[in-house]
């Protein structure tokens, strides 16, 4: 890690130079105008450097369209037995999961699908680091796409300095999230639910921008 | 898996709720999920924007021209819109969100390829006949499915009869009529077998058997079975499989009875058997107390099979005449009234009451009975109905009020003078007369008693048109741009009876008295319409339709109320109603209204009251 942050620019041809397979140099292709790219794992924990994921769900998302007709499910097979209290919020037990592709071939698909488009998630940074655990010892490089948090985004636009009671922490749960922006809220938690949530509110905070 | 929310979205969806999982699953592949902040317009158009879309969250509004003026309809969660334009069946509307929304869209080309269905394609095109057709049909699948699902135990069975092979052809075929069933089980040493009476007569008439003979060659084998606590829908494809038309049913290894198909294809009107059973035996005011509560259980478990209202209604009606001749005979010990005619009256004559709302009803006696004796007998009559669970007419049209008990002259005499000197309650008066059945003694007395009434209707060329006045005095509760007006109170009801029952009831019953239809059900007086000529059959089955519809969801509300404790009215909460119900009641009001139109016309009225 670089102890200053590089032009991003700089830091993309540094990647690009360091990208072990040629074959994913799509990824530093130049951007599609006005598309991203919204994605949400489960996972077998919460410790990137010891869990694996399960599920992972992709979905474009083009100006306010939200692409769920080119949307990509996949299911990770797993080797170890899942954390049971993980078991409990996505409700996959290990007989669900004994069927599906192997990590690098699931990864492959969503590379190719997410080309080099931004990335838009909820706590972004933890689904990234489950992602790039398998990415980096691969091609040695982690995701080069940009990233937006869409808690990150709803904190700039709504968070208020002297609006905000002392003591009390403010509320970026997804819940409160999906509630401030009007938005419903899907059944049960999955990986493609949570992706479809996210990008609703994607998509919201923009027009509030706009 | 993933996409199961979108699945679950859709299925919600009438008529989406009509495709197969598998056609689902591919619709839902093929949709997005777009964002429409306030105020902005929708994109549809059939050349560039072509979709269907389906709204998440947020209300649309839809609009005659492009300014957004004409505002003609809303769509809110789970409605759809496009479908018009797409089939240009519209092609001159404008869609805006009239707040933030959130809906589903499918491209056109997806939506073309779910029409090969044809459940999915009947809610686009056809009319309101066809439509509620299918409305029905479809319940009563789900519903066969259902009963299918309960176990064979609920089945009638005939009783077991066990013989020996040895049995003589005379003492078999006496066994079964003993017994009242047609099959036997057999034993001939340690090997089973079952003899029917179709074996018997076989073997009798082609194989040349005498009465003496031992059954055992004619005995077939193996015993064909099922275990009681297994799904009928199993004892039916068993009885497919093998060819045959009983099954012996099993407890653990015991046999226990004869399951018929006859018995398990009809079990849906079998509880209607049942109950018509009791009624026949019933000897005292005890026994038919039992027999309400039976009929009630009826209405309802034929209610929820999907079995179209009128047929519930002419059933259920038949059965509350039957207890209530019974009724009188029961309590008329002496049989010192044989020469009164007890008649039903409104609803019940007409065959059309289902939850028993009050009691219509009189007596037309012969001038020789003792009428203080009747009088006696008539309050007993009333308060026993009462007891038996039929409310008290509010109006006291009933045999207790000396007014409703008549002797033959003495009723000609009174409808004469309802003629003479008429009021809005002597109209309704004749209304009900008009549809009154006899129960009870000679019919002929109130054949004569509405034959007085049609030569008065003849004599007075201005009174039909007076009488069929009040098909328009209740406004149709459906606005300009087909948009349901309902009342402000929290659910959003309507008024069933007023808004759409009333008027083609009475529009019907008009049109009847004026062309000499005997019969009183509407349904029935509106087949006769048809065959005078009076209106074409597309309109008359629409009409009738129409009538079972409304009907239909005003029996829903009855149940539900009375399964809350309510009081028991004519409205319907349209907050309860699905988005299928809710098109079909705006579909139904459309009759209704083309029908006041009708009855405006060919009484030359002028527009309203």
């Amino acid at each position: 890690m670089l102890p200053f942050k590089l032009p991003r620019s700089i830091q993309q041809a540094w990647l690009k130079h360091r990208l072990k397979n040629k074959a994913y140099e799509f990824l530093f292709a130049p951007t599609v105008d006005n598309e991203v790219v919204c994605f949400d794992c489960e996972t077998t924990g919460l410790d990137p450097k010891q869990d694996k994921i399960v599920t992972l769900s992709a979905i474009k998302i083009r100006g306010r369209e939200i692409l769920t007709s080119e949307s990509l499910n996949l299911q990770f097979r797993q080797y170890c037995d899942i954390n049971p209290e993980s078991i409990v919020i996505h409700q996959l037990r290990n007989m669900d999961v004994t069927v599906g592709l192997d990590e690098r071939d699931a990864i492959d698909q969503f590379l190719k699908f997410v080309g080099s488009r931004s990335l838009v998630g909820y706590y972004l940074t933890f689904d990234v680091s489950m992602v790039n655990a398998i990415v980096k010892p691969w091609l040695g490089i982690g995701l080069p796409n940009a990233q937006i948090d869409v808690a990150e985004l709803y904190h700039q636009h709504f968070y208020q300095d002297w609006l905000q009671p002392d003591h009390e922490v403010f509320d970026l749960s997804f819940q409160a999230l999906l509630e401030q922006l009007n938005l419903p809220s899907l059944g049960q938690h999955d990986a493609f639910n949570d992706a479809l949530m996210t990008a609703m509110i994607y998509v919201k905070l923009q027009s509030i921008r706009d | 898996m993933a996409m199961s929310e979108l699945m679950n979205f859709l299925a919600q969806v009438h008529p989406f709720d009509r495709l197969p999982e598998v056609e689902l699953q591919t619709a839902t592949q093929a949709m997005d999920l777009v964002y429409f902040a306030r105020e902005e317009t929708v994109p549809l158009s059939q050349q560039n924007d072509p979709y269907l879309y389906l709204v998440l969250k947020g209300r649309v509004a839809e609009c005659h021209d492009e300014e957004g003026g004409n505002h003609c309809a809303l769509y809110g969660p789970n409605a759809q819109f496009g479908a018009a334009m797409l089939l240009q069946q519209q092609t001159q509307l404008t869609y805006h969100a009239v707040e933030e929304t959130l809906a589903y869209r499918m491209p056109n080309r997806e939506f073309q390829r779910l029409l090969n269905n044809p459940d999915f394609e009947a809610f686009y095109f056809n009319d309101i006949t066809e439509k509620l057709g299918r409305f029905h049909q479809q319940l009563q699948i789900e519903s066969s499915s259902e009963a299918m699902m309960d176990a064979v135990k609920i089945a009638p069975l005939h009783a077991l009869v066990t013989l020996d092979a040895s049995t003589s052809i005379k003492v078999c075929v006496e066994q079964m009529e003993g017994h009242k069933t047609d099959a036997c089980l057999v034993n001939e040493g340690d090997k089973q077998g079952v003899i029917t009476s179709s074996d018997l007569l076989r073997g009798l008439a082609i194989h040349g058997f005498d009465l003496a003979s031992p059954i055992a060659d004619m005995v077939s084998y193996p015993v064909i079975s099922i275990d009681k606590n297994d799904y009928l829908f199993n004892a039916l494809l068993k009885m497919t499989r093998f060819g045959v038309d009983r099954l012996m049913v099993r407890d653990k290894q015991a046999f226990i009875g004869v399951l018929h198909q006859k018995e398990l294809m009809s079990l849906f009107a079998n509880q209607s058997g049942l109950v018509m059973l009791t009624l026949e035996r019933a000897m005292s005011v005890a026994d038919l107390q039992k027999v309400t509560q039976q009929i009630d259980d009826l209405v309802e478990g034929l209610s929820n099979k999907g079995v179209k209202t009128h047929y519930i209604a002419k059933l259920v009606n038949e059965l509350h005449r039957k207890l209530q001749a019974k009724l009188w005979q029961i309590l008329d010990t002496e049989q010192q009234f044989t020469e009164a005619t007890f008649i039903v009256m409104g609803s019940e004559g007409r065959s059309e009451q289902v939850v028993r709302t009050d009691q219509d009803n009189a007596v037309i006696f012969d001038d020789k009975i003792d009428a203080s004796a009747l009088a006696e007998f008539c309050n007993h009559y009333s308060a026993e109905l009462i007891k038996l669970g039929f409310p008290p007419c509010p109006g006291e049209i009933m045999v207790s009020n000396p007014l409703w008990r008549l002797s033959e002259t003495a009723f000609a005499a009174q409808v004469v003078d309802w003629f003479d000197n008429p009021s809005q309650e002597r109209f309704m008066h004749l209304s009900i007369l008009l549809d009154a059945q006899a129960v009870q003694g000679d019919p002929d007395r109130l054949a004569r008693l509405k034959n007085v009434l049609s030569n008065q209707v003849q004599k007075r060329q201005m009174f039909l048109a007076q009488f069929a006045r009040s098909v328009l005095q209740f406004e149709t509760p459906i606005g300009l741009f087909g948009r349901l007006k309902t009342q402000k109170d929290a659910g959003h009801s309507i008024d069933l009876k007023k808004g759409g029952i009333f008027p083609i009831i009475h529009g019907i019953r008009c049109l009847a008295l004026e062309y000499g239809v005997v019969k009183t059900n509407t349904h029935w007086r509106i087949r006769d319409l048809i065959n005078h000529n009076v209106f074409d059959e597309r309109f008359g089955v629409e009409l009738g339709e129409t009538l079972n519809f409304l009907n239909t969801l005003r029996l829903q509300g009855m149940l539900q109320q009375k399964a809350l404790g309510l009081p028991i009215d004519n409205s319907i909460k349209t907050d309860s109603l699905s988005q299928l119900q809710q098109d079909l009641l705006k579909d139904a009001f459309g009759v209704v209204n083309n029908f006041k139109k009708f009855i405006e016309q060919h009484y030359k009225m002028e527009g309203g009251l």
